[in-house]
């Protein structure tokens, strides 16, 4: 049976436990760059440096008169020819050997090598004994093996050479990262403050963020550089200016003017911030989890909710709360957000189109703030209240997303308002008339919006605050019903008129706390005397042993966002 | 390319000469690192005795004082060598002392001792007076 040395760049634990970034591989990469005169992905700039540490190998394996591989453990005489694969697979001839002197390895041997282009001379181990890296990585193996190419070593190994190759990367001051492209500072064209005041002025004028490739001409950055170095120059140079924003990443990132972006989309608005968000597991009764199906609050979506497909959803629909109404903005579920085709970063402009009349008007998604915004002035015109049926449906670009509302004959409702009244928000029924359709449950109008501001809670209070706050609204709104009853949905709406709240934490406490019943159609009824009692098992959550209540209804609780067979009716 | 004033990936390391010339003996502070059963070895050794120490990567062999092999080779790898508790310049000796004394920056000696932010560790190393011949690499 033949053997034959397996190549020790082919193998994972060189990539993953020996290989280091020498100088040479550095300088490799430079020269590469000035070849390309362009900028490049980290991805291209590892399989470079594998690419040539491979060949180095291939190349000192083709020499076979320079000799065999070094390896610590073998034993070598006076005379013989080396490769050392450590030392960028330099040949050598050892000239002496002598007896190792260290107890710590026990017995080895030291030979004395002349490495090619080196005019001292180095020592070696030999007959080691103990474990040491090339005794490891230099695999024996049966028969000849195919030899992988660079590219494929690089799919299987690049990920652990590429942390190296971008460390030694960041460490040198000649090579400059932007946007996930290398390249040389040395090679990047001037941009002055001339250049950028001109693209200052484009994006001005056109008053909607440009690509980086729109406004190179105009700049007119000198054509001695490659384009798409001048833009990655040009970017760069606007990334270090506050006056640009970017919206996106990649090629598709587009810059706009830091000051022409709406405040509601450079920072989330504080009615948008979440002070109570669902986490999953909370316990709620089957028919809370299909009011919060109804509700469809983007605060409701779990963090691990994978993201839907594009083109599974065609439309979705919401009912407007209070917080977006006010900030004029709409919730991106998951679902909503797969209608936009093109998402090319976090922050990026859409076009709303009115379903009826086909008016344009411009938005920006902000994915991670799950929200969209640009939707205040619509609002307003069309009079749509708290708690009335939004439609957001694809657009016929894949960039634009279509608003519309069921629009009917205009009929008179009693609707609780919202006022406050010695710093605390009370309520009152007032007739009032709506062309939309609502849910008569989330149907709020919020009065002054102005002496609602001063009751608004930020994020950060104590975890009791919700129930102190369900303690507080329950008997204001059972005041406004013939038999003290408060709807579920109700107590969403109107939490959500002094803090931003999901539908499941407020169901969450209506089920875990003793001094609130359900008694049927989402309604429920407030036991001063039960306040300080807790159920602590799902089973008490359902049965509700404590409660006074004759009309009680029993309903089984469910984990949220837990999977259950069970659930399905 | 260089610019004069370090930068937190200037590199630095022990400069031995600056042990000749403060006419100080950097083998009493190593002694002062053996480990228990070290300590008791390499007092039988009378003088600087010199041992072969074989470099963990390349197997290169090279002579080095046995304090400093054994500090390398032994106590550096001890619980007790480097801990939370060790001063930020003492452990910078100390991380330099175990790695033989290979250069490193500041952002690297930051990832090792997993304290005081980089810029912090530059300013401590830089800040006039050159503490145990930490100085950076010319």
């Amino acid at each position: 049976m033949s053997f034959q040395q397996k190549r020790r760049t082919q193998t994972e634990e060189y990539w993953r436990d020996e290989f280091e970034m020498h100088r040479e591989d550095t300088e490799h990469l430079y020269e590469w760059l000035v070849e390309e005169g362009e900028p490049r992905p980290l991805d291209a700039l590892v399989l470079k440096v594998m690419e040539r540490r491979i060949q180095r190998e291939e190349l000192a394996l083709a020499k076979g008169g320079k000799g065999a591989v070094y390896q610590p453990q073998d034993k070598f005489e006076v005379g013989q020819k080396l490769v050392f694969p450590a030392f960028d697979y330099s040949a050598g001839q050892v000239l002496a050997v002598r007896q190792g002197d260290n107890p710590r390895y026990g017995t080895f041997s030291v030979i004395k090598v002349l490495l090619e282009k080196e005019t001292s001379a180095r020592e070696f181990a030999a007959e080691l004994v103990p474990d040491h890296v090339l005794k490891k990585s230099v695999a024996q193996v049966e028969e000849i093996e195919g030899v992988l190419p660079a590219r494929q070593v690089c799919e299987l190994y690049g990920e652990s050479a590429g942390a190296q190759v971008e460390q030694a990367l960041k460490e040198n001051d000649d090579f400059v990262q932007f946007d996930g492209q290398w390249y040389l500072k040395g090679l990047l064209p001037e941009v002055t403050e001339f250049h950028l005041n001109l693209a200052e002025a484009m994006i001005d004028e056109r008053r909607s963020p440009l690509t980086v490739g729109q406004m190179l001409d105009e700049v007119g950055l000198p054509a001695t550089a490659k384009a798409q170095s001048r833009a990655y120059a040009l970017g760069l140079a606007m990334s270090k200016d506050p006056r640009f924003a970017k919206t996106g990443t990649g090629e598709g990132a587009t810059w706009f003017l830091a000051n022409l972006i709406p405040a509601g989309v450079r920072d989330t608005p504080r009615r948008l911030e979440v002070s109570f968000r669902a986490r999953g597991g909370e316990w709620l009764s089957r028919e809370l989890l299909d009011l919060v199906s109804e509700v469809g609050d983007q605060a409701d979506e779990l963090p691990n909710t994978p993201p839907v497909s594009a083109g599974a959803v065609n439309s979705v629909t919401f009912f407007l709360s209070y917080p977006h109404r006010r900030e004029g903005t709409v919730p991106m579920t998951a679902r909503a957000l797969s209608m936009v085709e093109k998402q090319p970063g976090e922050r990026f402009m859409v076009t709303f189109v009115d379903k009826r009349t086909g008016e344009r008007m411009s938005g920006w998604v902000m994915q991670s703030g799950g929200y969209a915004w640009g939707l205040g002035d619509w609002y307003q015109q069309h009079g749509l209240p708290v708690g009335s049926l939004i439609e957001l449906s694809r657009g016929e670009d894949g960039q634009s997303l279509r608003v519309g509302f069921d629009e009917g004959k205009r009929r008179s409702e009693w609707v609780r308002e919202a006022r406050v009244v010695g710093g605390r928000l009370t309520f009152s029924m007032q007739r009032k008339a709506y062309a939309c359709r609502y849910d008569k449950h989330l149907l709020l109008e919020e009065g002054s919006a102005e002496e609602l501001d001063q009751l608004w809670q930020n994020p950060g209070g104590p975890s009791s605050a919700l129930f102190d706050c369900l303690v507080d609204l329950i008997p204001e709104l059972a005041k406004l019903s013939g038999q003290g009853l408060v709807n579920a949905k109700t107590l969403y709406s109107a939490v959500n008129l002094t803090r931003r709240s999901g539908a499941v934490p407020i169901f969450a406490e209506l089920t875990r706390h003793a001094c609130f019943d359900p008694v049927g159609d989402g309604n429920w009824v407030y036991d001063e005397s039960l306040r300080k009692v807790l159920y602590t098992s799902p089973e008490e959550m359902s049965r509700r042993p404590s409660s006074h209540r004759q009309d009680l209804i029993v309903d089984r609780v469910f984990a949220y966002g837990m999977p259950s067979e069970d659930k399905k009716p | 390319m260089k610019s004069l004033r370090p930068t937190t990936a200037t590199k630095f390391h022990i400069d031995m000469g600056w042990w000749e010339k403060q006419n100080k003996d950097i083998r009493v502070f190593m002694r002062d690192l053996l480990c228990a059963e070290c300590k008791e070895r390499l007092a039988s050794q009378p003088g600087s005795p010199m041992v072969d120490m074989i470099d963990p990567e390349t197997a290169e062999v090279t002579r080095v004082d046995a304090l400093w092999e054994a500090i390398r080779a032994c106590c550096s790898n001890r619980p007790g060598y480097l801990t939370p508790e060790t001063p930020i310049l003492d452990g910078i000796f100390r991380v330099f002392l175990a790695n033989g004394n290979k250069p490193l920056s500041a952002q690297q000696l930051h990832e090792r001792l997993e304290k005081r932010p980089a810029d912090v560790i530059l300013r401590m190393l830089t800040r006039g007076q050159v503490y145990l011949g930490i100085k950076p690499v010319e």
